[in-house]
């Protein structure tokens, strides 16, 4: 009976609220419609968002209302339906915006601040549909409030909570369902229209019991993944408690739910659920509510015959209501980091060329339709190498052809010499197949670099003519020149290939790049992202430090570590972070040699923003010539996407 | 025991795989599994483990992948 009226209730007020949300302008609309699909999956069984809180095994929060009128005989017509209409949007809004607050402060959901407009319209509208219910001067507006000011404030109680030792603990302090105060507030709207307010007290102990059983099957449902995520619950600290175990500093997974076996915890939460839908049944027959006690008998029964199969004796009360839950009591989760690393690395494996990462050139560079730079693509798999994956083919196909290209910049004769190639090639050569082989191909150039480098006393961008090295003879203006990290990146790759055997073109490159952040700091950089550069002078200096060269005095090693310091701390302020801005944020972190500072909220974001591929949307790396003498950023998926993933990976391997 | 924690992890190993579960409660092959984690399997151990098991069983039937969304 009680199903039926929820189904006949949803049929009536559907369209309503299709209506209504159908006149979002499209950005709200947008986050509205992801919303949609998330509640949808959390709070119904098929995963249509026009079935939520339809059914046995969800919370009727959109049936309060109308079974509450019915129950308290509200007499039928225009009013009525009105009522019922206003009650039911005002569930469903408050609903998503309920959801939309979790998300929010999920760190490792892909909500972020963004949707607070989101929350903002969701809490306006839903309280514009209460409003209408009843006259004006009504004492309704302050006490359906109440639940509402009661729920922020227990808001503020749980965050609080989660940084104060000891309060954390206290399974009290956490045990409230997530649908009671919108329930409540549905319940006083009723209650004033019927003229039930004496009855409220009871209806809303009887709605909370209810409440925080289903809130006591959802903490277990995610157990694994609150664990993971390091989110406490209810569920999570009567586990606790019972095995004894703090809280603070946060437990590892797997001992929780250890714990969760030994002390048998599972049964004594499925019990307290069983029982929580008993009294508020009882409660619902003793007021004559009779839709709920109807409803309540059913949960009743199916929790009864979840408490029967965990103790291993079968059956439970018998009753007509479908049997077995087919959802697991707790649910697998793999950790987010880790999926997400899974996904990352098969998004970055898919295409061994990375061609999507080659910065291309179709708007006839050198008088050609197509001209292209694959040095991104040697960034990429100097990242895959650090992380032990063996790409050997791929590095060796990269060098092979930037040695037949010339070294140089862009796959065209006219392009010049330069020395991001010579870095990245010198940098690669030990995760190809025969890295002796791919240095003394490099001889020459590294010959013409260290002369230019002697000559200039500084490490150039673009190196001067070569022997063996043919140029066509077309006037260009070479850009960037002067850029420190390119500096950077050479100085690494000399020190990889030989410390010693290099030892002069690193001295009087280190000196000068060093000597220049010292006095610019991260000026010093012309091409790349501040943040990216950091991240490469930091891990120069970790270099040079390991060689012979790091002792001597002539390099200002100090000064330039101290300017760095100064930089990485104006660039944590940073408010708000894109995705690869937060990936470099902690790769720099690391190559300062400060892990301590990684804000565990760029992880977040990094996480947030990957897409299902895998990937990440390309964000502006390096400036790059457009359309004769234009410069606009060069941007790329498959780079940005192995920037993530190196954040990823090391913040994996520092945990 | 006396720090719970390892023994607490173990079980919660046991909880989400699926083979550990299964040698944990071969008894043949207990003690080779206890000590493939860094548990000594001394009889105090045994003891408490096997009074685990049965809890074990009953909560990894209720352990399982959620239904995909696709």
């Amino acid at each position: 009976m009680w199903a039926d009226e929820q189904t006949s209730s949803r049929d009536r007020h559907w369209r309503d609220l299709e209506r209504l949300l159908g006149e979002l302008p499209p950005r709200l609309l947008r986050q509205l419609k992801l919303v949609e699909y998330d509640l949808a999956l959390r709070c119904s069984s098929s995963g249509r968002f026009r079935d939520i809180f339809t059914g046995v095994d969800q919370f009727p929060l959109l049936s309060v209302g109308d079974w509450l009128l019915a129950d308290w005989a509200m007499t039928a017509g225009p009013d009525r339906e009105r009522a019922e209409r206003h009650l039911f949007i005002a569930a469903a809004l408050m609903a998503a915006r309920g959801h939309t607050i979790g998300g929010i402060r999920d760190t490792q959901s892909f909500y972020d601040d963004g949707h607070v407009t989101l929350v903002e319209y969701l809490t306006g509208r839903a309280a514009t549909e209460l409003a209408r219910l009843v006259p004006s001067d009504s004492p309704f507006p302050e006490t359906w409030s109440r639940p509402w000011l009661e729920e922020l404030e227990q808001d503020l109680e749980d965050r609080e909570a989660v940084g104060w030792p000891g309060r954390g603990d206290d399974p009290e302090m956490l045990r409230h369902g997530l649908w009671s105060p919108t329930a409540r507030i549905l319940a006083a709207a009723a209650a004033t229209l019927t003229g039930h307010e004496n009855a409220r007290p009871d209806v809303d102990e009887m709605l909370a019991g209810l409440a925080m059983s289903f809130q006591i099957r959802d903490d277990l449902s995610t157990l694994q993944l609150d664990l993971q995520r390091g989110r406490p619950s209810y569920a999570i600290a009567v586990v606790a408690r019972a095995a004894g175990i703090a809280l603070r500093p946060w437990p590892a997974p797997a001992v929780v739910l250890g714990a969760l076996v030994a002390t048998r915890s599972a049964e004594t939460l499925v019990t307290e659920q069983l029982e929580l839908v008993r009294v508020s049944r009882r409660a619902a027959e003793r007021l004559h509510l009779e839709s709920f006690a109807a409803y309540a008998n059913d949960v009743e029964a199916r929790v009864d015959r979840r408490l029967a199969s965990l103790r291993g004796t079968g059956g439970g009360r018998r009753h007509s209501s479908p049997a077995t839950p087919t959802r697991p009591l707790i649910v697998a989760a793999e950790p987010t980091s880790a999926t997400a690393l899974a996904m990352a690395k098969g998004f970055l494996l898919a295409d061994p060329s990375f061609r999507e990462s080659w910065e291309s050139h179709r708007e006839g560079m050198f008088g050609s339709p197509f001209v292209a730079s694959r040095f991104p693509a040697g960034l990429v798999l100097e990242i895959l190498g650090s992380h032990g994956h063996d790409v050997s083919a791929e590095v060796d196909e990269f060098l092979a052809f930037a040695e037949a290209n010339g070294f140089r910049y862009y796959d065209h004769r006219a392009s010049r010499t330069d020395t991001d190639t010579v870095g990245v090639y010198l940098r690669l050569a030990r995760h190809a197949g025969d890295p002796d082989r791919w240095l003394a191909a490099a001889g020459t150039v590294l010959a013409c670099l260290a002369r230019d480098v002697e000559a200039g006393g500084s490490v150039p961008v673009w190196i001067g003519e070569c022997e063996g090295i043919d140029a066509e003879p077309r006037p260009v203006v070479a850009l960037g020149e002067g850029c420190g990290t390119v500096a950077a990146h050479l100085l690494l790759g000399l020190v990889d290939a030989g410390p010693d055997t290099y030892g002069e073109t690193i001295r009087i490159g280190a000196t000068a790049l060093l000597d220049r952040i010292a006095g610019v700091g991260l000026r010093a950089n012309v091409n790349y992202p501040h943040l990216y550069a950091l991240g490469v002078f930091a891990r120069l200096v970790g270099r040079l430090d390991g060689t012979r060269l790091g002792s001597d005095p002539a390099i200002p090693t100090r000064e330039a570590t101290a300017i760095l310091e100064v930089a990485l701390d104006e660039a944590r302020r940073v408010r708000r972070p894109t995705a690869q801005e937060a990936a470099l944020l902690v790769i720099a972190c690391q190559e300062m040699g400060r892990p301590g500072d990684i804000d565990p909220r760029w992880a977040g974001v990094v996480l947030r923003h990957q897409r299902f591929d895998g990937s990440w949307l390309g964000e502006p790396f390096a400036a790059a010539p457009n359309r004769g003498r234009a410069v606009t950023w060069y941007s790329s998926t498959i780079l940005t996407s192995a920037l993530c993933y190196d954040a990823l990976e090391r913040l994996r391997a520092g945990a | 025991m006396s720090d719970e924690s390892p023994f607490h992890a173990m079980l919660g190993k046991a909880l989400v795989d699926a083979d550990f579960r299964a040698r944990l409660m071969d008894p043949e092959q207990q003690a080779d599994a206890l000590s493939s984690i860094g548990i000594e399997p001394t009889r105090e151990v045994l003891n408490e483990l096997n009074q685990s098991i049965e809890a074990l069983s009953q909560l990894s039937q209720a352990f399982g992948d959620e239904i995909a969304a696709t």
